[in-house]
């Protein structure tokens, strides 16, 4: 079975060309996908500097000054239409009937190290907050959860790893359910970990279920692999 | 034009990931916002003779385009009066370079001139859970801090400079004071700023008239990923595996010493015999 696992895992990511048998390969970063060549940082200068290249970001007039929009200008090509933040409710609870497994969603942010914010009951899952929402059109739904922690033990993500392809996930948000069917479940090296694929905000609506696995190393009290479950939206 | 397109091409060819992260940025193109900060005049915009906007009213700002890069001559008049007109005020050879993010802001020079400022938006990438503030002083008006939720953000800004820090997302309630005061002379405003965004704030009007405003743009996109998720320090789940593994082991020890324990007692049986 995770032979079968691995090899889906290789085809999950949008921009993996060719599945691959090696799970630290499966996610393993792509530092292009986050490279872009910027406008150079320069305060202050009401002048364009020359030479610099774009990003795909989107321009919206907005906010409390309130500019009322003069409309599209007679010359040059429009941009696509700005993706509006997602106005869905923000998910509550997450569960697996299968394995017995329910959990309280709660909405997370960023830690003070940079890393996704996770509170300490495993008892419990994270939602990462500045990502999409279930429901959204694009983007990975990113729900976070400890597999351990002192003082609280072993949690139900634990479990994850006895996912089989096509299981059925369910998350609720408001007063919807959302269904996912399981795509992948891989354990990958934190090192080799594809961070902006995991966390993306583009490509089609996906569920990312992480935890920890691997090795623990009593000194850091880390593990060294990250659990990773893709699931694909049911209807 | 041939010659870029093939340019493009080759160069897509080889990055396919540099497709995905600039699809909105065609080769050779920048966006371009216009925002008009002159009070009371409702004006035409023209670039290179062409006219880029009309009934151009004071306090909008424009959905942003792509306009080809180069060097642009702009020309603003009053509304109807043709490309030809007297200029309210005029920039020649703006340069627009390809990929840069513009926002081209017709404002009034601190002693109350209009006056055109291109300034190139900031969209590096913003770290997660943050957004980049950017304030602008486009009004006639002196030296003024920005203040976010009371407290001094951004000091001593003049027309026509930018000043920006990035910080942490959500709302903020902001306002602006004459440098170096309390003497509040904009808001306060909530301002909204949202993860992975560059949000700019213009100040804009004449101090002497009474009339300073705000003006918002949001450039979305530059959010990027948290640095890991560290999901598991109790080392429980691992110490539970490494002793169903032993558990195991011992099992299989136990069958093998049965199996030894078998075949001895057969020997000692034999040697009964």
């Amino acid at each position: 079975m995770a032979a079968a696992l691995l090899a889906g895992a290789g085809t999950a990511w949008f921009t993996r060309p060719a599945a691959s048998a090696n799970p630290a390969d499966g996610f393993a970063s792509q530092a292009s996908t986050t490279v872009t060549t910027l406008p150079p940082d320069d305060p202050a200068l009401p002048t364009p500097p020359v030479g610099s290249s774009g990003a795909p970001n989107r321009s919206t007039a907005s906010s409390s000054g309130r500019p009322a929009k003069a409309g599209v200008p007679l010359l040059g090509r429009s941009l696509p239409p700005v993706s509006e933040p997602s106005k869905l409710p923000a998910p509550t609870s997450f569960s697996i009937a299968r394995l017995g497994i329910t959990m309280k969603v709660r909405a997370e942010g960023v830690a003070g190290d940079g890393q996704m914010a996770l509170a300490p009951p495993p008892a419990d899952i994270g939602w990462y907050r500045y990502g999409p929402r279930p429901g959204d059109p694009a983007g990975a739904t990113v729900l976070a959860g400890h597999l351990d922690e002192p003082d609280y033990g072993i949690g139900p993500l634990v479990q994850l790893t006895n996912l089989r392809q096509g299981d059925v996930i369910t998350v609720a948000s408001g007063k919807k359910a959302y269904r996912y069917s399981v795509k992948s479940v891989t354990s990958i090296k934190k090192t080799a970990l594809d961070l902006s694929s995991l966390f993306t905000r583009e490509g089609p609506p996906q569920l990312h279920v992480v935890t920890c696995g691997g090795n623990f190393d009593q000194e850091t009290r880390h593990y060294d692999a990250n659990v990773v479950v893709i699931a694909n939206p049911i209807g | 034009m041939k010659t870029l397109r093939i340019a493009a091409v080759t160069v897509l060819a080889f990055s396919p990931l540099a497709l995905a992260t600039t699809a909105n940025a065609a080769s050779g193109d920048a966006t371009v916002s216009v925002l008009h900060g002159v009070p009371g005049a409702t004006v035409d915009v023209y670039a290179n003779g062409k006219a880029l906007l009309t009934n151009f009213k004071p306090g909008t700002l424009t959905d942003p385009v792509m306009l080809p890069a180069g060097d642009y001559d702009l020309k603003v008049v009053a509304a109807g009066a043709g490309a030809d007109g007297k200029a309210v005020t005029e920039a020649k050879g703006v340069a627009v370079p390809a990929g840069a993010n513009i926002t081209v802001v017709a404002h009034l020079t601190a002693d109350g001139k209009p006056v055109l400022t291109p300034y190139v938006n900031d969209t590096s990438m913003v770290p997660a859970g943050q957004a980049r503030l950017t304030v602008r002083h486009d009004a006639a008006a002196p030296a003024v801090d920005v203040r976010a939720n009371g407290k001094p953000a951004l000091k001593g800004l003049t027309n026509p400079n930018e000043a920006k820090a990035l910080v942490a997302a959500g709302t903020i309630k902001a306002d602006v004071t004459l440098a170096g005061t309390s003497t509040v002379v904009i808001g306060p405003a909530n301002l909204d700023l949202k993860e992975g965004t560059n949000t700019i704030v213009y100040a804009w009007g004449s101090a002497a008239d009474k009339n300073l405003k705000l003006a918002v743009q949001t450039i979305s996109g530059m959010n990027s990923a948290p640095g890991g998720v560290n999901a598991g320090s109790g080392g429980q789940a691992a110490a539970q595996a490494a002793a169903s593994d032993t558990g195991r082991y011992v099992a299989i020890a136990g069958v093998a010493a049965l199996a030894g324990g078998v075949v001895l007692f057969g020997r000692r049986k034999a040697t009964n015999r």
